[in-house]
């Protein structure tokens, strides 16, 4: 059932982001290629469509942030909350199944944009001239191969490198999921004052945000003080070329990730009521 | 077994008893009218059985189970709204629903929708609103569910079409499901009902076989609910 969840989360998120992903990608090859004809000719019209061309361009990448943060809000709203939710909360598939889905395909959308983003903005920089090309995968093969070499020259193996990748992307997944539960929790909790459901949300969103990342920061704060427990929690992560270091992060992201989580999850099994 | 069970249901919202100690036994097969005024509870108890909503003492049985994942593979809902995503066609809807619900019967889908003369590939939210509920309808008829809910399905629509969503609720049930239709407009279902509960104020006044409370009465029962009901009904 997650998968046939997934396939529909897909449908209904592909109709705004694909399109605003394309936008984006036609007005990056419009920005590089026929804004500066543009630019040649010394008239009013010419300057006027330049400018507003390259403001386009450059509000397209905001218009993916914005889209994508509205569709998080506004999918769960009305996909679970809303007149919709009288069918999701209906169909023989857990809370779980639910949340999971929504946050695989918008993570999944976080990869697609960071590579629309990605090729928009070599796309205006770079363009699609052969020696450019050539310039570019230079400085790119330089800098792998510069890197590699550094982490040699450290100590470090292959398997060291694959398992940093996987820490990594571990770390975005669970920044990113955190980030969307977050909402999703304020959200349910808005919903227990019907009357209140959007400003509750705000404000319950800005006061959990800002109290898990206090205590982020007291706890720390706390360790730095206790010089003995630093400075052997640096040692332990040096000698393990940084993976615990990298399990210490990912245990402490997890903390709030599963906090929003438990909250969202409860309220969608326990405390739904749909009006 | 009975199919549905509801054991000492009460929910209150604040102060206000929206369900209050509500005991009703049902054995599948039966065409059941929830009848009462406006705010008298029949929603509330539909939607607690659809786990769109939690009581808050009791609970509702369905063929045995708690309100969960596998009640919901044997009941089909039929929401006082428009529910279904409206960017979807009809045709996309019959295969949300063929996916989800393995009970789904898509051949009598497909056929009433064309019967109807809907248009498959348009997306619903550009159908008439009448048409959007009958598209629902047909979707949640088209399953071989052991029990039907229906909330209000023939409120706010012409008369024409509350005879066909009246017919296409006779005509593609599971025989041996039961049907609860939900309304405060009696007489244009009372023909097809097999047994009534009457709801009031969050409690059940009455809980009759229809053709008995005739008997007994010698009225329709409309008219039995209507004096029942003679200060609440709107």
């Amino acid at each position: 059932m997650l998968g046939r969840l997934i396939k529909y989360e897909f449908k209904a998120t592909a109709r705004p982001i694909v399109p605003v992903s394309l936008m984006a990608l036609v007005l990056s090859i419009v920005a590089k290629y026929l804004l500066p004809i543009l630019d040649n000719y010394d008239n009013v019209i010419c300057k006027t469509f330049f400018f507003v061309g390259n403001v386009l361009f450059s509000s397209s990448f905001v218009a993916l942030a914005v889209v994508t943060i509205l569709i998080i809000i506004e999918r769960f709203r009305k996909h679970v909350l809303g007149d919709e939710g009288y069918v999701t909360n209906t169909l023989p598939v857990t809370a779980h199944e639910i949340i999971w889905s929504k946050l695989i395909v918008f993570f999944v959308w976080m990869i697609f944009i960071a590579i629309i983003v990605a090729l928009s903005s070599f796309i205006y920089v770079v363009g699609f001239e052969g020696y450019r090309f050539e310039r570019t995968g230079f400085l790119f093969s330089r800098f792998f191969s510069e890197l590699w070499q550094d982490l040699r020259d450290s100590g470090a193996s292959l398997f060291d490198l694959i398992l940093w990748c996987i820490e990594c992307a571990l770390m975005v997944f669970i920044m990113y999921a955190s980030a969307v539960l977050s909402v999703y929790a304020s959200i349910m909790l808005g919903q227990q004052l019907p009357k209140y459901k959007a400003a509750a949300a705000i404000v319950i969103f800005t006061v959990m945000t800002s109290t898990m990342s206090s205590a982020a920061v007291v706890l720390l704060a706390t360790l730095e003080t206790m010089g003995n427990v630093s400075q052997f929690l640096t040692h332990v992560f040096e000698e393990s070329n940084y993976h615990l270091g990298a399990i210490f992060v990912i245990i402490g992201m997890l903390i709030p990730a599963a906090i929003y989580y438990f909250i969202t999850a409860c309220g969608m099994k326990n405390r739904l009521n749909l009006e | 077994m009975a199919l549905f069970e509801c054991k000492g249901l009460t929910k209150k919202y604040g102060n206000t008893l929206a369900l209050n100690d509500v005991n009703i036994t049902l054995e599948g097969g039966r065409i059941v009218g929830l009848l009462g005024p406006n705010g008298s509870g029949k929603t509330t108890l539909i939607k607690i059985a659809n786990g769109l909503l939690k009581p808050t003492k009791g609970e509702i049985l369905i063929d045995g189970k708690k309100i969960g994942v596998e009640t919901k593979k044997v009941v089909s809902y039929l929401p006082d709204r428009l529910a279904f995503p409206d960017w979807m066609s009809a045709d996309e809807l019959v295969r949300f629903y063929k996916d989800f619900f393995e009970d789904f019967d898509e051949v009598a889908a497909v056929k009433m929708l064309i019967d109807l003369g809907i248009d498959v590939k348009k997306p619903v939210k550009n159908l008439s609103k009448g048409t959007k509920e009958k598209v629902q309808l047909i979707l949640t008829m088209s399953r071989r569910a052991k029990l039907y809910l229906l909330d209000e399905p023939i409120g706010g629509v012409d008369p024409a079409t509350r005879d066909y969503i009246l017919k296409t609720i006779l005509g593609n049930y599971n025989e041996n499901a039961t049907i609860i239709i939900s309304t405060h407009l009696i007489s244009d279902v009372e023909s097809i009902l097999d047994e009534v509960i009457f709801i009031n104020n969050g409690k059940v006044e009455l809980q009759s076989g229809v053709d008995e409370l005739r008997e007994e009465r010698g009225k329709s029962v409309d008219k039995i609910f209507r004096e029942v009901f003679k200060c609440s009904v709107d």
